[in-house]
């Protein structure tokens, strides 16, 4: 009996600091959240619009899975930017208490809408890949359902303190949870703080909280009724992605170009500032011992902004502008603008960084006259016009919807699922003068009108023509003003079965997506289609998927997964400009996705092995990369028609208890991801509603998808003492990583004046190929049990113990090219952070 | 047993697949393959040219490397390259971001081969589209010639160098233009300046007023010039990349004056020379008029009306020790009557010429009998002053009634 009992202590503080070592790695992932997502860019001047969605993904969330491989390949190669199977995160579904959290407009989970409730999320079922899900239809990267349901949150109260090195400094954490309690009642509430002056990256700051709230009222044996909200208020400062030159300049390879000194205190000019709470209510109805049927309701609303600076008739002040930087000027004519850049760069930081300060000087030294404000004749306003303003770019969301899903037992092992869903999303996008500078006010013309009039100038240049020649004060509206709705309606079907020698599943699934674009402003470039609702696009989606397990014997087993789904477009794609338009992508159609994987598995007590070999492809994906055109001026659009890709790779995955105190692991992934068709480019302009080009082919075929290591290992370690601590040890290889090519560069008229044998068309054509990447970390913990029933438990993760900072962790070719100089835009690239910790003590009573 | 079995069948089956799917070459953008007979030396490419022009209108590439840039504006829209076999002269339809050095690859389609005044040259080509970089950085070392090689011989109309990157060896420019520019950097004219060698064979050095060593003076003593050959109709001419290449410091063949000032820069203070009014504001400038068409110095009080002045031409100053015979030349001219100029010297000039003590040398020179006509000063004997810190100093005097316009030029002084 004694012994039952102290192994069942063990258990649970192993499990508990295994959960614990999930938590620092699901840290560290969010910590990676950094780095600006890796789409190529035009360039350069006021850089690209979309990135709100960083890799703020949810691979992170797929950490804690208990798939062998999954779980050591999430915690320990995440850092070397490692995706399971290569995909995007959209292809991961991301749930709680079955309702999506993909958002609706990128398709992804963003994991910084929910950060810091650690204590919460972990609950979670995950399964990896294609697989049964009995909350609705899943992705093919695979689905985590986070249980935030009251009385499945674990009796009891923690509070927690951790400290790192990495995107925050300090956190707090506490929970309480009631359990079921006799009056019906389970109540659980959560909270955190996080905090940094600074992270691990120069100029980025941390400040976000997070709060929790689950009540579950059991009102009889059949009924059940919860209630959750939660919310994490997160404002942080950003890191940038640059060239190589901007590194070898300052000798830093984390360089940050966002921040520069104001005052004498550093500043961050790309603040993220999102607030989405979420509020559901769940019904939970066992109709009888076979049959449940759960229906929700939820509400999200909230704040999304990301600020950046932006410029009126003034130089470019970001620093890693190419024209800020001593290449630019490296002429065999005349070196000496490039020796005072290189030497700037080197020896003054205002050159290295932002200059706030000398935006202040530029702004009150600007006193302008604006005639005719608002369009009304003879009103004329007097001031310091802002030449430089931090604006905020904001994309606030709403979404609702219900969501109905039932659980059947046909038969003894049989189960039957099948569920509807509806969801309504609008996003408000609009710009904000999130800070004058200094200055007077900000006038709201489109600098950038100047080419392509399509109506009288005059009116060409207002971003709004019923109020022309606006003056804007700090916190007040500018430039683009549009909703972007998305309503979803879904079906799903599936249907499971467990044998002794076979397992099964097969599901059904229908979508139907409309979206449309409706503009508050009316653009003086586009009257009649930038105001009011623009067409409304459908889609119409299926899919299909299935899969069967072969248990040759218990501990042997044979998986065979498949799905076939057609996917709409993600909305950001099918508007040609929605900033100025309504005008819509005519060529956009659905995506097919086609997966399928072969698995072997081994169970035995000391031995899990699974190895896996996988095939995936997506077709006719469109994908829009907005772009800033410094030559000409303006905001633009590149469209890629029909990218083809296709993910071809084995996994494997091993734990061995080589003792009954030793564990090692060891994880091995070898991928082919790879782009398989030569997609056709659309290149249209924010101030024109013509294309400047169309239909281009761009030769991506056999180019491999970039940013991510294809192969990568991990090996790894682990010392269990009886005497309630660990220790251990992984060791991770990172290599097949290519930067991210463009399409431009692949195009005939890139290649137009050269022959094979130049060496530019070598230049533009090769894929550059990313050294490989090696890390060790360490990690430890030790438990102490008090008075019985309380627990204090501390535990230290260290990350690339070795600080090895020249890793480059992924990049992309940039998509402006000079035929002339085809070195001109070199690619951007970002490296893999040196030391971090993490380390955290917690105590449960 | 089977259990492993099970295992090394799976892991087969994986790293096959894995493999098979591997390094597949991409599927390039479409790209022009050269054949052998698309691409040409530069010697076959001159020889095309017979008589006429030749438009090129097939797909044809040379390479070679270039020899000289527009870097120093001494060549404007032209650069020259050069090969194991020839070299030839480059027309451009802009200016290029093409450097010295560069190995390249011309793509010669829609071009045309034809003659500029002797001078063989491959005409409209467009930098960015037809001139496509191989390597940097690849300099072609200058063949080492003399005068008498390049010039043109008999029977021909080329030079046998014409459009390649020489040196030369042992030669010094004429003392005629040792005082002078590379080229007239005022008024951006070319200048031609000739360069002689030990038997006296002499080829012209032509460089543009554009460029940016035309105000700079040309070195004066012995040594060897870097330059491309070029021929305009019958005269070889050298166009150097930059005079930083020039080391002409050795002693020369052909002594020179000690000093001259020629005037040919048009600036009256180069060379240390210093001007002074004492009275009114009547300053000196220089000139070309008239049948003598070198610039000379100038200073008259005339402008619709006389005007009272008193201004001192002060030259640098001179060490005259060990000098044996030191001698002054100058030429004049004036015209219109008034107070003559005046000749000083001095060797303790204090900056002000109103405390300093000066030697009136006026009668010494022999001066223009006036209507313009220049007149040779003859040599004045300046064995009195083989001494440091020697300057001489021309005094005009105007009145508000009268007043001379006088010309000064090549002051000399010789041993």
């Amino acid at each position: 009996m004694k012994s039952v009992k102290l192994l069942v202590v063990i258990s649970f503080l192993l499990s508990a600091s295994l959960k614990a070592q999930d938590e620092a790695s699901l840290e560290n992932q969010t910590d990676t959240v950094l780095k600006e997502k890796f789409v190529p860019q035009y360039s350069t001047s006021l850089g690209v619009i979309d990135e709100e969605t960083d890799n703020q993904d949810v691979s992170g969330l797929l950490q804690s899975s208990k798939d062998v491989f999954t779980s050591i390949a999430g915690y320990n190669l995440s850092a070397g930017r490692y995706r399971v199977r290569g995909y995007d995160s959209e292809n991961f579904s991301v749930m709680m208490n079955g309702i999506s959290l993909n958002n609706p407009e990128s398709g992804r989970a963003i994991w910084a809408f929910w950060g810091g409730l650690n204590d919460i999320t972990r609950y979670q079922e995950s399964k990896n890949g294609i697989s049964s899900n009995q909350y609705g239809f899943g992705a093919i990267g695979g689905f985590s359902n986070i249980d935030a349901r009251a009385s499945s949150q674990r009796k009891g109260s923690r509070i927690s303190y951790a400290n790192s090195n990495r995107s925050y400094q300090h956190r707090v954490m506490f929970t309480h949870s009631t359990g079921m309690m006799d009056n019906g009642l389970a109540v659980t509430v959560s909270g955190s703080i996080r905090y940094a002056t600074e992270g691990y990256v120069e100029g980025t700051f941390y400040r976000a909280g997070s709060y929790f709230l689950s009540v579950e009222k059991k009102i009889n044996e059949k009924h059940s009724l919860g209630f959750v909200g939660y919310g994490a208020p997160t404002v942080q400062g950003r890191q940038s992605i640059t060239t190589q030159e901007t590194y070898d300049l300052t000798g830093n390879n984390n360089y940050n170009a966002y921040w520069g000194y104001q005052n004498g205190e550093k500043r961050n000019s790309r603040v993220r500032n999102n607030h989405i709470p979420m509020m559901m209510l769940n019904h939970y109805f066992t109709i009888n011992a076979k049959t449940k049927l759960t229906t929700s309701a939820f509400y999200s609303f909230g704040r999304s902004g990301n600020t950046r600076l932006n410029w009126q008739d003034a130089a470019d002040p970001r620093p890693e502008y190419y024209k800020n930087l001593p290449s630019y000027y490296d002429n065999p004519e005349d070196q000496s603008l490039f020796d005072y850049y290189t030497e700037a760069w080197q020896n003054d930081v205002n050159t290295q960084q932002i200059n706030w300060d000398q935006m202040y000087f530029a702004n009150t030294k600007n006193l302008h006259t604006v005639q005719n404000v608002g369009g009304v004749e003879g009103v004329n306003v007097t001031g310091n016009r802002a030449k430089y303003i931090v604006e905020e770019q904001r994309n606030d969301q709403t979404r609702y919807g219900f969501n109905s899903v039932i659980n059947h037992e046909l038969d003894e092992g049989v189960q039957l699922s099948g569920g509807l869903m509806m969801s309504n999303y609008k996003s408000k996008n609009f710009q904000v003068v999130n800070d004058l500078l200094g200055a007077d006010y900000w006038l709201n013309v489109n600098q950038l009108a100047a080419r392509g009039l399509t109506t009288t100038a005059e009116q060409a240049l207002q971003n709004d023509i019923n109020e022309p020649n606006r003056i804007i004060k700090q916190g007040e509206k500018f430039g683009y003003d549009y909703d972007m709705y998305i309503n979803t309606q879904n079906a799903f079907a599936q249907i499971e079965g467990v044998s002794s020698k076979i397992d099964y599943y097969t599901g059904v699934s229908f979508s139907r997506t409309a979206t449309w674009r409706e503009g508050n402003v009316e653009n003086g470039l586009f009257l009649d289609r930038s105001v009011g609702k623009s067409e409304k696009l459908t889609f119409l989606n299926p899919g299909i998927k299935g899969g069967i397990v072969y248990k040759i014997t218990g501990r042997h087993l044979v998986a065979i997964n498949g799905a076939l789904m057609s996917r709409a477009p993600v909305t950001q794609n099918t508007f040609l400009s929605p900033r100025t338009r309504n005008q819509v992508n005519k060529s956009v159609v659905n995506e097919t996705v086609a997966s399928g994987d072969i698995n072997y598995m081994i169970r035995y007590p000391k031995l899990k092995v699974r190895a896996t070999v996988f095939l995936t492809t997506i077709t006719d994906k469109t994908r829009v990369i907005n772009t800033y055109d410094d030559v000409l001026n303006t905001f633009g659009n590149y469209i890629i028609k029909g990218v083809d890709q296709r993910f071809l790779g084995s996994e494997i995955g091993v734990e061995y208890n080589v003792t009954s105190t030793i564990i090692a692991t060891a994880a091995f992934s070898k991928g082919d991801y790879t782009y398989t068709s030569n997609p056709l480019v659309d290149y249209v302009q924010d101030n024109i509603s013509s294309f400047l080009i169309t239909n281009k082919r761009v030769f991506l075929k056999n180019y491999k998808v970039g940013g991510i290591p294809q192969t990568a290992a991990s090996l790894g370690l682990k010392y269990n003492s009886t005497k309630y601590w660990f220790v251990g040890v992984n060791a991770n290889y990172f290599v097949d990583a290519y930067l991210d090519v463009s399409p431009e560069r692949k195009s005939a008229t890139a290649t137009a004046t050269f022959v094979s044998t130049d060496p530019q068309y070598q230049k533009l054509i090769e894929q550059e190929k990313l050294d490989p990447g090696f890390t060790l970390d360490l990690f430890a913990g030790k438990s102490w049990r008090l008075k019985n029933k309380y627990y204090l438990r501390l535990n230290v993760n260290v990350n690339n113990v070795l600080d090895k900072k020249d890793y480059q962790t992924g990049g992309f070719e940039q998509i402006r090219l000079d035929v002339q100089n085809v070195d001109k835009f070199p690619p951007r690239v970002g490296y893999m952070y040196g030391r971090t910790y993490f380390a955290m003590v917690s105590f449960n009573f | 047993m089977k259990k492993i079995k099970n295992i090394s069948i799976v892991s087969v089956l994986i790293s096959t697949l894995v493999l098979l799917s591997c390094n597949k070459d991409t599927v390039s953008p479409p790209i022009k393959i050269l054949s052998e007979d698309e691409i040409i030396t530069i010697d076959s490419l001159r020889n095309m040219y017979t008589a006429v022009d030749v438009l090129i209108n097939y797909d044809l590439s040379v390479y070679g490397t270039i020899t000289a840039d527009e870097v120093s504006g001494n060549l404007y829209k032209t650069l020259f390259l050069q090969d194991g076999t020839n070299a030839i002269q480059l027309n451009l339809t802009s200016s290029s971001q093409v450097y010295e050095g560069d190995r390249v690859r011309i793509s010669l389609r829609g071009t045309t081969i034809t003659r500029d005044n002797n001078m063989l040259v491959v005409d409209n080509i467009d930098p960015d589209r037809q001139i496509i970089k191989q390597g940097t950085n690849e300099s072609i070392a200058p063949e080492l010639v003399s005068i008498s090689d390049i010039l043109i011989p008999s029977g021909s109309i080329y030079s046998p160098y014409q459009g390649k990157l020489i040196q030369i060896n042992d030669v010094e420019f004429i003392c005629n233009d040792i005082w002078s520019t590379w080229a007239n950097a005022i008024t951006q004219y070319d200048e031609n300046r000739t360069l002689i060698d030990s038997i006296n064979k002499t080829v012209i050095v032509r460089s543009s007023g554009y460029s940016t060593f035309a105000n700079q003076t040309l070195p004066k003593g012995k040594g060897s010039i870097i330059a491309v050959v070029t021929q305009y109709n019958g005269t070889v001419q050298l166009a150097i990349r930059t005079p930083q290449e020039l080391t002409m410091s050795g002693t020369r063949n052909n002594e020179c004056p000690y000093y001259v000032k020629n005037f040919e820069d048009q600036n009256i203070t180069s060379g240390g020379w210093i001007m002074e009014n004492i009275i009114g504001n009547i300053d000196w400038t220089t000139n070309n008029l008239g049948s003598n068409s070198t610039y000379y110095a100038q200073i008259t009080n005339y402008n619709s009306g006389n005007t009272a002045c008193e201004t001192w031409l002060i030259s640098p100053e001179f060490d005259l020790t060990g000098i044996t015979n030191p001698t002054l030349s100058f030429q004049s001219a004036y015209n219109y009557s008034g107070d003559p100029l005046k000749l000083y010297v001095t060797t303790s000039f204090t900056g002000d010429v109103t405390t300093t003590t000066w030697a009136d040398m006026t009668s010494l020179a022999t001066w223009s009998g006036g209507g313009w006509s220049w007149a040779n000063s003859g040599l004045i004997n300046l064995s009195a002053y083989t001494t440091s810190g020697v300057r001489f100093a021309f005094k005009y005097t105007g009145s508000n009634s009268s007043g001379s316009t006088w010309e000064i030029d090549d002051f000399t002084i010789e041993d």
